[in-house]
């Protein structure tokens, strides 16, 4: 205990003068000693809580590098002892991505406890489904000289229950994604050059995120306002509007940019001609304050004034709804989309293929997909499947 | 006969996986010797008469490409052929052929007797002679003392071998036959982790007494095809089964008199196979089905005696009688012998390693249903290994280790020695995560070059792998020719023309493009072994799926490449389940790949243990 004298008693802060090899003080810190095992480790810990400049944290650690035995902790090497001690277990070793292939378990149990129930009840049926059906194939494979197995029947049973459970993992595919609850649902603003996109999105987000002028094409550039409104989170992108001639090459881009952004919007926002509404966009007439009619199909918004406001961000409300996963309901994330979309992609192949031996060999790499998302079944759980449903055996 | 006191390795019996033994040990040139209770059984099928099948078939091949001795006595006894699954890909087709009992048996013991090396002993294997816990030879049941440097168990049912037959209790493991007792008395003495399994057989017909007229008939297959590559053509006449089923009445027979089976009584401990349940369990199990299918297949050319597959039974034998003469075609069938139930010992294979030598004490191996196994196939398969590593272990060759991707016995005994058994393990395709490559029609080429580095080949055998190596380059040559769909119109009428300009390798991925096509438009590919062209197709078919999962079995490797120290204690790895570290102790992975293949052991789990090795490598280093 050269830095600060004794040890101090166990879980107990504690003030201390720090002082390095020289006898310099170097702070006077709170100390926390956590003796083993019962520490986040499992080790002897010993916690310093130092004072935030830039210059005490390194004369601090430059102390500490030079006591005997002591040195930085290695990326993630805190809860890889912990793990190796025991003191955490495998749920809790997510972290651990550099040294564990423990990825699929760990991002199985995160999906899991993401889904509450939902998905994994769906995917355990699945599973049973799965397994049945490369029972029933197996059966075909393995037993064709069974009379308990019926050869055409059977094939034309495999053919049905395949597109079955093809269509509902297709379904499940087209469910709202996690990733829109998280970032927000993609809201972009577009319209003419100078229809008033940018004084939108300022009174949508509360505050002045763009730039506000009566020159046409004083946007660039794609904005992007991260929001909240009646508690769903909303990315608001202000484009540049859309000309053909007049912009010059740095608005050209711009107007480049903006095109991207409504292909992958979620919901637009047009504030232009509703002639020149692109199919499911809201369409909105901005500055009605300055307009003597308003075409019926469009919003009557004066962002200054603050008409119409509430009346855009309730269609807002209206899509948004749709977009996200219900109270309560799971959304499947990326990684989960992903193993869907293999699993998919083999149920299809196997839905193609007439060689049983294929289709098997499609089903088999299903249930490896299958496996990833849940932790495994294996062979001997298809067996079981297999000999609960047929007589087999002379 | 003689009675050496030296031999490098001891196999004790004389049946599928004992034969297979020590064949292979002194292919290898151990001095072996085959220790039975009787030489005039060597080779005796003790239930069905048949050997391969799905799966089976698989395996048969694949001993015959390590030169074992079963296909060509299979070849030699042959009197029905059947090619299961001829309409579906040749990864699944399961040659499986009827055997002439007394020409088997007769066939297995003169490959045995030409077998340079091998001494045949009769007598009762009573007790392994242990120096420490090193096994050091065999003392019979006479007094004698046999020493040799391994010993192969290959007891069969004999290990605490009891027949049930309704009330009966008789103690053997064959009908008539005895057990080895004291042998198993001392296996548990010893502490290994033994269990029982029961298997049991049909009442066997007098074939003059069954009305043939009335059934349906199931003749042999045409073609020319065999179980060994190197038995040029079928030898015995062909015979044809006959077909007939059980009904209601039948059943309400089995029904009535169930509390007289030792199978319901609580009698038998030991859990049956699934694959091959009695009709007792199939009607128990499936009520609902109104008829179970009987194939009623003869036991030799001139023998009357028919094995009706499909009732093996323990039912007492005026039930048996009258269950039998309520079947169609059966009702004036007389029983030669009744079925009856077999119980006997088995050791948990996990305590074995890929080797299938017993960890615990040096020197032993273990092969059939010792190691809880069922089956001809299985059992001679296991045999060759363990006795091929028997006579590494003697004479300090090289192991004879096979992969999950190399073959099906690569699949069983990985099987085996990981996941232990619950009931009787019987080969299945679906066991095979590589089935489109391991084809019963590669086996040569996948297992040749194995069995020619490891001493397992004979002259004969590798004269016969050449040409064939030879005939496959050629193939592979003419493969590489193109032609364009056009040209092979004229055999495939309806084939689209994109165009396209093809190799042959490519053409036949078409379903529709077969060997006889190959032939037709390349006259070399004509005039080379049917096998080899049939082989190029079905490589070729598979070929985009096959590359698939060989990528899938590099990424296993890996993993495999981490060994993990024998003495790991599991229960010393934070995290795992107490039902994780129960199977990892018991099966003590050999690495961390098959770490990952025993059952319930998730991958998180994995890496807790590969930092638990990480540390301790650390530790020692």
């Amino acid at each position: 205990m050269a830095l600060i004298g004794k040890v101090p008693p166990a879980r107990q802060a504690t003030l201390a003068a720090v002082h390095n090899a020289a006898g310099e003080l170097l702070d006077r810190a709170i100390i926390l000693f956590f003796p083993a095992p019962a520490s986040a480790t499992g080790e002897d810990c010993l916690e310093f809580h130092c004072h935030g400049g830039r210059a005490v944290l390194d004369a601090v650690l430059t102390a500490l590098s030079e006591v005997d035995g002591l040195r930085p902790a290695l990326a993630g090497e805190f809860t890889r002892r912990a793990f190796e001690n025991g003191r955490i277990d495998l749920n809790e070793a997510e972290g651990l991505a550099d040294l564990l292939t423990a990825e699929t378990e760990s991002q199985r149990r995160a999906a899991m406890a993401m889904a509450e129930g939902g998905l994994s009840a769906l995917v355990a049926r699945w599973q049973v489904a799965l397994l049945q059906l490369s029972a029933m194939i197996e059966a075909v494979l393995d037993f064709s000289d069974e009379d308990d197995v019926p050869d055409a029947g059977i094939e034309n049973d495999i053919v049905a229950r395949l597109k079955a459970l093809s269509d509902e993992v297709a379904r499940e595919l087209n469910r709202p994604r996690a990733e829109r609850l998280k970032d927000g649902i993609r809201v972009v603003l577009a319209g003419p050059p100078n229809a008033g996109k940018s004084t939108l999105i300022n009174a949508l987000a509360g505050r002045d995120a763009a730039i506000v002028s009566d020159v046409a094409g004083t946007t660039r550039d794609r904005i992007e306002v991260p929001c909240a409104l009646n508690g769903v989170a909303y990315l608001l992108i202000d484009t540049a509007g859309l000309r053909e001639g007049g912009a010059d090459a740095i608005e050209q881009i711009g107007i480049a940019r903006a095109r991207e952004a409504m292909d992958m919007a979620d919901i637009i926002l047009w504030l232009g001609s509703p002639d020149d509404c692109p199919p499911n966009a809201i369409s909105i007439a901005p500055k009605a304050d300055l307009a003597s009619v308003v075409d019926p199909r469009s919003i009557r918004l004066s962002a200054l004034l603050g008409e119409g406001l509430d009346d855009v961000i309730e269609a807002m409300d209206r899509r948004a709804r749709a977009l996200i996963p219900d109270e309560g309901a799971y959304a499947i994330n990326m990684r989960q989309r992903s193993i869907l979309s293999d699993l998919s992609t083999e149920l299809n192949a196997a839905r193609a293929e007439s060689d049983m031996l294929l289709v098997a060999e499609h089903l088999r790499l299903a249930r490896l997909a299958m496996d990833r998302l849940t932790g495994r079944a294996g062979t001997e759980d298809m067996l079981d499947a297999l000999f609960g449903t047929f007589c087999i055996g002379k | 006969m003689t009675h050496s006191n030296d031999f490098d390795v001891l196999v004790v019996g004389g049946g599928h996986a004992g034969c297979e033994a020590a064949a292979a040990a002194a292919r290898r040139g151990a001095r072996t010797a085959l220790l039975t209770f009787d030489a005039m059984q060597i080779g005796a099928m003790s239930c069905n008469p048949a050997f391969g099948g799905l799966g089976k078939g698989h395996l048969v091949r694949e001993i015959d490409a390590l030169d074992g001795l079963m296909a060509r006595a299979a070849d030699a006894a042959a009197i029905h052929h059947r090619m299961l699954n001829a309409s579906k890909g040749a990864a699944v087709r399961g040659p499986r052929i009827q055997a002439d009992r007394k020409r088997y048996r007769a066939a297995m013991q003169e490959l045995i007797a030409a077998q340079k090396g091998l001494t045949v002993i009769e007598g009762e294997a009573a007790a392994l002679l242990l120096d420490g816990d090193v096994a050091v030879g065999l003392r019979l049941a006479d007094g004698r003392a046999l020493h040799s440097r391994a010993v192969v168990l290959a007891t069969g049912t004999f290990l605490g071998g009891r027949l049930f037959r309704g009330e009966e209790r008789l103690v053997g493991g064959r009908i008539s036959e005895q057990a080895s007792s004291e042998l198993a008395g001392q296996l548990r003495a010893l502490d290994l982790p033994m269990a029982r399994l029961k298997t049991g057989t049909p009442p066997r017909l007098d074939g003059r007494t069954i009305d043939w007229g009335a059934l349906d008939e199931q003749p042999s297959d045409g073609g020319g095809w065999t179980m060994s590559a190197l038995t040029p053509r079928r030898v015995c006449p062909q015979l044809s089964c006959g077909i007939t089923r059980t009904n209601a009445r039948t059943h309400d027979i089995i029904r009535t008199a169930m509390n007289r089976s030792p199978l319901f009584s609580g009698d038998i401990e030991g859990r049956g196979p699934r694959y091959c349940p009695s009709i007792e369990d199939k009607v128990s199990r499936f009520a609902d089905r109104d008829g179970h299918q009987i194939f009623l297949e003869p036991e030799g050319l001139d023998d009357p005696l028919i094995y009706p597959n499909g009732i093996s039974t323990s039912l007492p034998t005026d039930v048996q009688i009258a269950m039998i003469r309520s079947i169609a075609g059966l009702e004036r069938a007389e029983i030669v012998t009744p079925g009856y139930a077999v119980e006997y010992d088995h050791i948990d294979p996990r305590a074995l390693d890929s080797r299938l030598a017993l960890r615990a004490i040096p020197g032993v191996f273990c092969a059939g249903q010792i190691n809880g196994t069922t089956g001809y196939e299985e059992a001679g398969a296991q045999g060759l290994v363990a006795g091929a590593n028997a006579a590494d272990h003697a004479l300090s060759v090289e192991p004879l280790s096979l992969e999950r991707s190399d073959a099906y016995l690569g699949v069983m005994i990985d099987d085996l020695v990981l996941q232990g058994v619950s009931e009787p393990y019987r080969m299945l395709t679906a066991r095979a995560e590589y089935r489109l490559q391991l084809r019963a029609d590669n086996a040569e080429v996948r297992l040749g070059a194995i069995a020619m580095r490891l001493g397992l080949m004979s002259d004969e055998r590798r004269c016969h792998f050449d040409a064939n190596a030879r005939a496959r380059s050629v193939a592979a040559e003419l493969g590489r020719r193109e032609y364009r769909s056009t040209e092979l119109q004229a055999y495939v009428p309806d084939l689209r023309d994109d165009g396209a300009r093809r190799s042959m390798s490519e053409w036949v991925r078409f379903p529709r493009v077969g060997a006889d096509v190959v032939r037709a438009m390349d006259p070399q590919f004509a005039a080379l072994p049917d096998a080899v062209v049939e082989e190029f197709v079905e490589e070729g078919r598979y070929a985009p799926y096959v590359e698939r999962q060989q990528s899938e079995i590099r990424a296993v490797s890996a993993n495999a490449a981490i060994k993990l120290p024998e003495t790991i204690d599991y229960s010393m790895i934070g995290g795992l389940s107490t039902e994780m570290i129960e199977r990892l102790n018991a099966a003590r992975p050999e690495n961390l790949g098959a770490a990952e293949r025993v059952r319930g052991v998730t991958p998180a789990a994995i890496a807790a243990i590969l930092v638990y090795v990480q540390r301790l490598t650390k530790a020692a280093a």
